[in-house]
């Protein structure tokens, strides 16, 4: 306890007397990889009550090129309920030597609406200072107040990739009676010093070098060093909270937020009604009910206060029309509710990268609602906000992850749906004929899953839209002229099926009297990993999928294959692919493919086996069958 | 070549004999609500079924006069991607000298139900006024009720007390225009030029009429002879004047959308733009704004942040003298002035015609806008006795400045004049060499302004063609790879753009992106020269193992005759095209690249020569291929002559284009001896 607050005092008093930040001080080994240096970077919490907590930091930050300047951080976010208390900037050159001051007034204020929102009230002030040499320093103090302690800053002692730390120090506060929660993740590699108790939190940290991002790298948060808190009385946007499990943070959602919102009218209630009354099959009113709100309304992003987090009332969504995820999740639940099926309002942390809620460590936490209906045991999902993905669809947004699902008894953690590798299939089957001149391809492409997902959209995209893709698909193809296409959205079965003609004059070529055809002209993969020297992190692949070709090929008359291909059948951990091609007729051959590639989580001494192998088959799909004049 | 000027300014008039409409807002027919697709453009997300504004100079006693603008949108939905449509965002100009206001939104969304038009009002809660920036307000407008075949009327008024300015009329759009209706009135005090601009030729019909305004003023009446203080009195008076009026009424303007190589999509869409020439007010007289180039230039350099800033000079006397002082030759002073501005000077990103910081500040502070940083080079340039001049610019992303405006302009650059001949000087960029420009700022024509009021039109195209030359040696390897060395030179824009790309990276992070791009490939002796210094040419060499280049089936060994050099990619795609293709600058490309074939190999075939051209000597591809004992030697010479290819030689293009790569991805073929 005494041990605590000493340590506290010296910290106070260290950064208080004048530092030397000129940039002959940093250590050689931290200017390795890195474009900017940390020179500190402390931060105090200070929580007063549930409704009050100062944040007071200072961060000084020297840049060593242009890159290096995204690490400077200047900015901070405000609204209603948080305000900026003090902000100051100063600049200092490579000698530490002060050259210019931007005070709070000298911040640029703006608007923190984002792309994709209609209107927020939140607002942002940043430092736009351009630099006239490198390396210069960035000496930043900020202090701003808030009644909003659901969210506590997440601390990172190293907040990016190629940035090291001279010093990163964090400290939190607060009254001996105010309970509080706190999870620190990864500190051990990374050395991380700390101190706790019921009045506070302590950590420090010198020296971390720069990190470099590597290709298939685990997220950033699960292996750099971080603080996670939260208090278990807290406040939100005017709204009191208790919770200190995921089942206590669901049911204060339920209750503070969600209840009394999902009120119809009578008129709507019983329109909704009549919508399923010819069918028993609860999966039927769940589809008709889903179209029902897909047909009626749009996705309208308005976060006003509380409204960031509480959904528009269901009756509002009914008359206007539109809302935004919270407000169409909860429209829909209202909906199915009307037709006595119940559904949950679920939380997600949505975005490709997958990433879970935290599933120790309660807290406010995700970016997204949408819906979870239960369904003997089987578990469907609804995607309020989109208007053309089919009922129980997930996409990379939301796929496979731990969720929040909320209800009248709290909140459960659940996994969204995952796609395994063989249900993101894609079938590509062809019937290519060969002129002298012209190719021919007549082509049907079949998705699933995940690989669905990238192509449903395409169904309400312009013809003009639809030709560019297709060239854009087939890039490697020169020349290619649409003939004719088809794309079919079947939202029963959840698949795309698109048909496409077009012919070519730009994709053989031309050796002398020969011709060189690649079999592989419908499905090519040609990507390559980088070249990763001393891999250093796990490799992560977070999603897999299947592709089966088959394509038919007919020779031009007069024409054999002089040299053919070679069959291939590759299999190992990361995945399958094997190829062939066949002798059906005198002038007709059949080439199968097939892709299988795996998701998991790979040791790091595996990188270059799945580079070798991502190269095998870059480099396959790119050979050529040589065609010979009889 | 001027062929792509004519195109862009090729105002065709044809009248369209569209005819005044009778539509009024919040009066949908159930044709339109029930309309399931475009008629002409079936495709067609959206459609602007009606769009209607007028333009009028409104006077209150108190402020004198004040714009008024009234809109009326008519939008249709046609499917699920056209929802966007249903909201849309108003920006508004806002500062201490004027501001623009909305009031009066309205709007309706009309369904059709049971073969019932059905309809929903725009409620307060659907608009919201936000402040995005220092100048800029935007208001956003979101529908109710809006679905697939909605019909959606929106109407409101923006006012402005700015008098003097008026915002451009967008005429099309990216989704078809039915019909538009404009009408903009102007008090005889006020003269604007106007300019349609744009591919679809829009008419604009003039006349005039009487206008009488009935106006309060106040009179003070003076005793003269020693009583305290002045009486003042309303006065109630009559004004009458002309008004001129303009007038478009157009339909079926096509949706115009945006494709690769488009430098500015709003340059080829139609609109008109206003800009005010003088006023003439009973009192105050005749005032000109911009009627002539000359009066562009001469109001110009009445501006304080401009003129004036071009007359300071004692804060940097020392330094120059110095300089002066050790370059006698004129050219090479020009130069050593440029290169000190470059060093010394950092562009904080900001353009503008006008100084920011001012240029005495912006020189102590090492930084500052476009137009600190090239007013000081020009003001520097004239200390130093050199005809300097600025040269007013309107960025790429800025548009195309169609008629004399200081308004149109957002970026100056600096000229020295040299009989007929111009030599322009950026020095925003460090890395640009004297009479090179970035790519921002060579959009077509610039006004040099001459501080006696006289002005010229300077083109800011580039001047030299950007050369790119490879030259390349390799062994070819019987088991697939090719090992060699290549030399690399660029000059111009090219090398610009290298330099600035390459800035501040080490030579090792250039080698390691250079490795990424073409996978398979080692590079070692990563050699640059030149690299920071812009009037040399920049050159690169290094050497390189590369995989799987030859491809070996059966005894035979294939390979493209420029390697990985080979262009294996048509860039153009789509198989027309509206508007013009810019390539920024003209270039030339030349690959020459000589083999070493394996022993025991003999050449069964190669490709054979060819030269092709584009018309009107826009560009030219030349492909040469000769055998010389076990050396194979090939010469690839591509060459674009025009930055900017009008639209009508797209086709001739993508044909270029497919040839250039059918030749350079035709076989090399080596088999056994």
């Amino acid at each position: 306890m005494r041990l605590f607050f000493l340590f506290l005092f010296f910290t106070v008093t260290h950064t208080t007397s004048s530092q030397d930040y000129s940039f002959i001080k940093i250590k050689p080994s931290l200017l390795k990889n890195s474009d900017a240096v940390v020179r500190l970077d402390e931060s105090t919490i200070l929580v007063k009550s549930s409704d009050y907590m100062e944040v007071t930091s200072k961060r000084v930050v020297t840049v060593l090129n242009e890159s290096g300047s995204k690490h400077v951080n200047a900015t901070v976010f405000y609204d209603k309920e948080t305000s900026i208390k003090d902000l100051e900037a100063l600049i200092l050159d490579a000698g530490g030597k002060e050259i210019e001051k931007f005070k709070e007034k000298d911040f640029i204020d703006q608007t923190a609406t984002g792309e994709g929102t209609l209107y927020s009230d939140s607002r942002v002030k940043f430092l736009r200072y351009t630099p006239i040499k490198y390396p210069y320093t960035v000496v930043l103090t900020k202090k701003y107040t808030t009644s909003d302690t659901a969210f506590m800053p997440r601390w990172y002692f190293i907040d990016g990739y190629r940035l090291s730390v001279e010093k990163s120090e964090f400290h939190l506060s607060l009254p001996s009676n105010m309970k509080y929660r706190f999870k620190d993740n990864n500190l051990e590699t990374f050395g991380v010093q700390k101190s706790n108790n019921n009045i506070g939190l302590s950590y420090k940290v010198v020296d971390l070098k720069a990190l470099e991002s590597e290709d298939f790298d685990p997220e950033f948060r699960d292996f750099a060093p971080n603080v996670q808190l939260a208090l278990e009385n807290f406040h939100l946007k005017g709204v009191d909270g208790h919770a200190t499990t995921w089942k206590e943070f669901g049911s204060w959602i339920y209750n503070s937020l969600l209840q009394e919102r999902g009120e119809l009218s009578s008129a709507t209630t019983q329109k909704i009604k009549n919508l399923v009354k010819d069918t028993e099959d609860p999966k039927e009113k769940i589809r008709r009910v889903y179209q029902y709100v897909q047909d009626n309304t749009r996705y309208i992003s308005v976060q006003m206060g509380i409204g960031g987090w509480e959904p528009i009332s269901a009756n509002e969504v009914d008359r206007v029309k539109y809302g935004d995820c919270k407000g169409l999740t909860n429209y829909t639940m209202a909906l199915l509710k009307a037709v006595g099926i119940d559904s949950y309002y679920t939380i997600v942390s949505a975005d490709s990268s997958m990433r879970s809620l935290d599933y120790d460590f309660p807290s406010l936490q995700g970016n997204h609602a949408f819906l979870n209906v239960p369904l003997d045991g089987e578990e469907l999902w609804l995607e309020c906000t989109s208007q053309v993905v089919p009922a129980n669809f997930l996409g990379t947004f939301t796929d496979d992850r731990y969720v929040l699902k909320v209800g009248p008894d709290g909140g459960e953690m659940v996994k969204s749906r995952k796609y395994l590798p063989e249900q993101s299939k894609q079938i590509t089957t062809a019937k290519i004929t060969i002129g002298e001149n012209e190719i021919n391809a007549v082509v049907e492409i079949k998705s699933t899953g995940i690989q669905y997902n990238q192509k449903y959209g395409l169904v309400n995209d312009s013809k003009e839209d639809i030709e560019k893709y297709y060239k854009h698909y087939w890039d490697y193809v020169n020349d290619v002229h649409i003939l004719n296409h088809d794309v079919k959205n079947d939202k029963d079965s959840i698949i795309t099926v698109e048909n496409v003609e077009f012919k070519t004059s730009g994709y053989l070529s031309k050796a002398g009297e020969r011709l060189l055809f690649a079999p592989n002209m419908l499905n090519r993969n040609e990507y390559v990993p980088k070249r990763g020297k001393d891999r250093s992190r796990d490799v992560v692949i977070k999603r897999g999928y299947l592709d089966e070709d088959e394509f038919l090929i007919e020779l031009p008359d007069n024409y054999e294959i002089e040299s053919s291909l070679k069959t291939i059948d590759l299999k190992n951990n990361f995945g399958e692919y094997s190829v062939s091609l066949i002798k059906v007729s005198e002038s007709q051959f059949k080439y199968n493919r097939r892709l299988l590639i795996k998701p998991g989580v790979f040791s790091n001494t595996t990188y270059d086996d799945y580079r070798n192998f991502r190269k095998e088959i870059a480099k396959s799909d790119k050979n050529k069958i040589v065609l010979l004049k009889k | 070549m001027k062929l792509h000027l004519t195109i862009i300014f090729a105002i065709i008039s044809i009248s369209i004999n569209a005819q005044s409409s009778d539509v009024k807002f919040g009066k949908v027919s159930i044709e339109e609500v029930s309309q399931k697709q475009h008629v002409i453009n079936s495709d067609a997300e959206a459609a602007i079924l009606f769009k209607k504004e007028r333009m009028f100079y409104n006077y209150s006693s108190g402020k004198g006069f004040g714009t008024t603008r009234e809109v009326h949108l008519r939008i249709k939905i046609y499917n699920k991607s056209g929802l966007d449509w249903a909201t849309r965002v108003v920006s508004l100009y806002t500062s201490s000298s004027g501001e623009q206001k909305i009031y009066n939104i309205k709007g309706y969304t009309y369904n059709l139900v049971n073969g019932k038009i059905e309809e929903d009002k725009l409620k307060k809660e659907g608009s919201f006024l936000e402040n995005v920036s220092k100048y800029r307000n935007h208001v956003s407008i979101t529908m109710p009720n809006v679905k697939v075949g909605s019909v959606i009327d929106i109407q409101y008024d923006i006012s402005s007390d700015m008098v003097g300015y008026m915002d451009d009329f967008r005429l099309q759009y990216g989704i078809p225009l039915d019909y538009v209706e404009l009408s903009v009135e102007v008090p005889e005090y006020f003269n604007f030029k106007r300019f349609t601009k744009g591919f679809h030729p829009i008419s604009l019909k003039e006349s005039q009429s009487n206008r009488k305004i009935n106006y309060n003023y106040k009179t003070k009446r003076d005793d003269s002879f020693g009583s305290v203080g002045s009486k003042s009195t309303n006065q109630l008076a009559e004004l009458e004047f002309f008004e001129k009026h303009y007038e478009i009424n157009a339909e079926n303007i096509p949706a115009l959308k945006e494709v690769d190589f488009t430098n500015n999509i709003e340059n080829y869409r139609s609109a008109i733009v206003f800009e005010l020439e003088s006023t003439k007010f009973p009192s105050v007289g005749y005032k000109v704004y911009s009627k002539s180039w000359e009066d562009v230039a001469s109001s110009i350099y009445k501006y304080d942040e401009f003129g004036n800033e071009l007359n300071k000079h004692r804060f940097f006397q020392n330094d120059l003298d110095a300089i002066i002082a050790e370059n006698k030759d004129s050219n090479l002073l020009a130069s050593e002035i440029y290169k000190y501005v470059q060093n010394r000077m950092t562009w904080n990103d900001y353009y503008g015609v006008g100084c920011n910081s001012g240029v005495k500040k912006a020189y102590e502070d090492k930084k500052g806008n476009v137009a600190d940083i090239n007013l000081l080079l020009t003001s520097m340039l004239r200390y130093a006795g050199l005809k300097a001049n600025p040269v007013l610019v309107s960025t790429k992303s800025n548009g195309i400045p169609i008629f004399p405006t200081t308004n149109g302009f957002n970026y100056v650059i600096a000229a020295i004049e040299n009989g007929e001949n111009f030599i322009l000087l950026d020095a925003t960029e460090k890395m640009l060499a004297i009479n090179e420009l970035p790519i921002r700022a060579m959009n077509w024509n610039g006004r040099l302004v001459r501080e006696d009021g006289t002005s010229k039109e300077v083109s800011l195209a580039a001047k030299n063609i950007s050369n790119k030359f490879i030259f390349m040696q390799g062994n070819i390897i019987d088991d697939g790879s090719v090992e060699g060395k290549m030399k690399t030179r660029l000059s111009d824009n090219l090398a610009f753009d290298y330099r600035t790309e390459n800035y501040d990276k080490t030579q090792d992070e250039i080698l390691k992106n250079s490795s990424t791009l073409f996978e398979n490939i080692e590079i070692d002796d990563f050699e640059l020269k030149n690299s920071k210094a812009p009037d040399k040419p920049l050159e690169y060499s290094l050497s390189f193992n590369y995989e799987g280049q030859v491809e070996v089936i059966g005894d035979k060994l294939y390979f493209n005759p420029l390697m990985f050099l080979t262009l294996n990619e048509n860039p153009f795609k789509l198989d027309a095209r509206e508007y013009p293709v810019d390539f920024n600058y003209s270039f030339s490309n030349k690959i020459s690249a000589t083999y070493t074939l394996p022993e025991g190999y003999k050449i069964e075939s190669m490709p054979e020569k060819i030269t092709i051209g584009l018309p009107n000597k826009i560009g030219m591809f030349n492909f040469a291929i000769i055998q010389n004992g076990n050396l194979l030697q090939v010469i690839s010479t591509t060459k674009i002559n025009e930055a900017i290819i009008p639209a009508f030689y797209y086709e001739s293009l993508k044909e270029f284009y497919g040839q250039m790569v059918s030749k350079q991805t035709e076989k090399v073929v080596l088999s056994r001896l």
